[in-house]
């Protein structure tokens, strides 16, 4: 929430208003949340920022995050509320814990219907799991719109998931809690620097839309192995428009094992 | 660097309204005296708030004889005032739901040529009277506007006052729950129409901040003096 957020394309006039503080708060629900640690295996940074459209609304965000390991295997998890449903940010939250702390016991697909589970009981959510193994593995499954994509040392990214169309009108997604849900899987061999990203619409449609300004700037910011403030801020970009609530948690890998 | 499937275009999300307005000669005095008052509140309302003019687009269509663009498509931050509407004629739904088609097919062509990308786009359609087209020919223009095949198929809220009848309002929004409006018997179009209005500058608001809850959707005004249409639910 800095005065001058970086400006990828058109800027949005309404990134730059003063948010309006909510008539109560805390830390578990601030604007920005960001963590960035390391394993002797993993190194991940995350952080999630309220969107202009919920921060001027005295809003808290509906996105949240997740991750557990168990020393070589690291399960993270991103969720996105559904805000038009009473509950949505606790929901994602829930979720998005249920996810990883089932997915180092069970298979991605099993931990989906623990997060299911877990989403009951107010509010929906979209997610994206992925488990990380120490040999630079990585399994994901997804319910709804947020995403994933790996990011190459050399630059070059790609998305783990099939795109929105493109003649698409509306923004419905698939969501948790749901009886069937409509699980998608994606695996991916991580080597030689790439960079596994999770992240919301918030980030993910921008991302797409945006390939001469939003998606270069947010690899060259990845690439960077940016501090947890850095990566923030980072998301915190004005783009016109683009008011959602954005997450992104990205994981390097160690394939060597860990550090002596 | 980018994929190979990912486009190289720069695009930006816009949710785009037509408020399709009758102005037969019905609507005369009081009904057509609240749309010029209320019409600059809701550019002041939506242009003036950056979070909701960034993504809402505006249209004004009116019909009587004939249908024409009072405003086209615009983002309403840019608009310096909307054009006051005058009334003549009779009541051309055909007319309405052609004209409709047509600006919603060439805007889109022309917000894809600018980066613009669309949310389905909402129709919101008041009338104080009954077709006086055949009805074969509004229906089948109708048609046209809500066909499956077609992407940029709006979706439709009615309203009715007057004359209007509600099954034609329940047909206009293709017989959906909660999507055709009428307003009770004998309350006078001077207080509807500012009422209808201002719920709709509201629902304009709140269907925008949709965008980003999953499920861009056209939110329901309040307007008291009305009621919903009671269909079958045919979903």
């Amino acid at each position: 929430m800095g005065d001058s957020p970086p400006v990828f394309g058109r800027p949005s006039e309404a990134s730059i208003r003063e948010p309006m503080l909510r008539a109560r708060g805390g830390a578990a629900t601030a604007a920005v949340r960001a963590e960035g640690a390391s394993t002797g295996w993993w190194t991940l940074r995350a952080a999630s920022v309220v969107g202009v459209r919920h921060r001027l609304a005295g809003q808290a965000a509906d996105d949240s995050f997740a991750w557990a390991h168990d020393g070589s295997r690291v399960a993270v998890a991103v969720a996105d509320g559904i805000g038009s449903v009473s509950g949505a940010g606790r929901a994602a939250e829930r979720a998005a814990v249920a996810a990883v702390e089932s997915a180092l016991r069970a298979r991605p697909e099993d931990a989906v219907a623990a997060a299911n589970e877990a989403a009951k009981g107010g509010g929906a959510t979209t997610l994206v799991l992925a488990v990380l193994t120490g040999a630079g593995q990585a399994d994901l499954v997804r319910v709804g719109d947020s995403s994933a994509f790996v990011v190459e040392a050399e630059g070059a990214w790609r998305e783990l998931f099939p795109p929105p169309d493109e003649e698409r009108s509306g923004t419905d997604t698939a969501a948790l809690p749901s009886p069937e849900p409509p699980v998608e899987a994606a695996s991916v061999g991580l080597s030689g620097g790439a960079v596994l990203v999770l992240a919301t619409d918030g980030v993910t449609d921008p991302w797409r839309d945006g390939p001469t300004t939003v998606a270069p700037a947010l690899v060259a910011g990845i690439l960077g192995r940016p501090a947890p403030l850095e990566l923030a801020a980072l998301a915190d970009f004005s783009r016109h428009g683009c008011h959602d609530d954005r997450t992104i948690l990205c994981v390097w890998g160690r394939p060597e094992g860990p550090a002596r | 660097m980018s994929g190979a499937t990912v486009s190289s275009e720069e695009r930006y999300s816009v949710f785009p309204f037509y408020i399709c307005l009758d102005v037969s000669a019905s609507m005369a005095g009081a009904p057509i005296d609240g749309v010029n008052e209320q019409l600059p509140l809701l550019r002041a309302r939506v242009g003036e708030d950056p979070a909701v003019a960034e993504v809402i687009r505006l249209a004004v269509v009116t019909f009587s004889d004939v249908a024409h663009s009072l405003l086209p498509l615009s983002d309403l931050s840019l608009v310096e005032a909307i054009p006051r509407v005058s009334t003549q004629g009779r009541t051309s739904y055909a007319a309405a739901f052609e004209r409709l088609r047509e600006m919603i097919e060439e805007d889109y062509l022309k917000g894809r040529a600018h980066g613009d990308r669309w949310y389905r786009p909402a129709v919101i359609f008041i009338s104080d009277g009954r077709p006086t087209d055949e009805p074969e020919r509004w229906r089948a223009a109708h048609q046209r506007l809500v066909e499956p095949t077609w992407k940029r198929r709006p979706n439709i809220l009615a309203f009715g006052f007057g004359e209007a009848d509600p099954e034609v309002l329940a047909a206009v929004t293709e017989a959906k729950p909660n999507r055709a409006f009428i307003a009770g018997p004998g309350t006078e179009p001077a207080k509807i129409v500012p009422e209808l209005l201002t719920g709709l500058i509201q629902s304009i608001v709140n269907s925008s901040a949709s965008v980003y809850e999953g499920d861009a959707r056209l939110q329901l005004p309040e307007v008291p003096s009305m009621t919903a249409i009671p269909v079958d639910h045919l979903d």
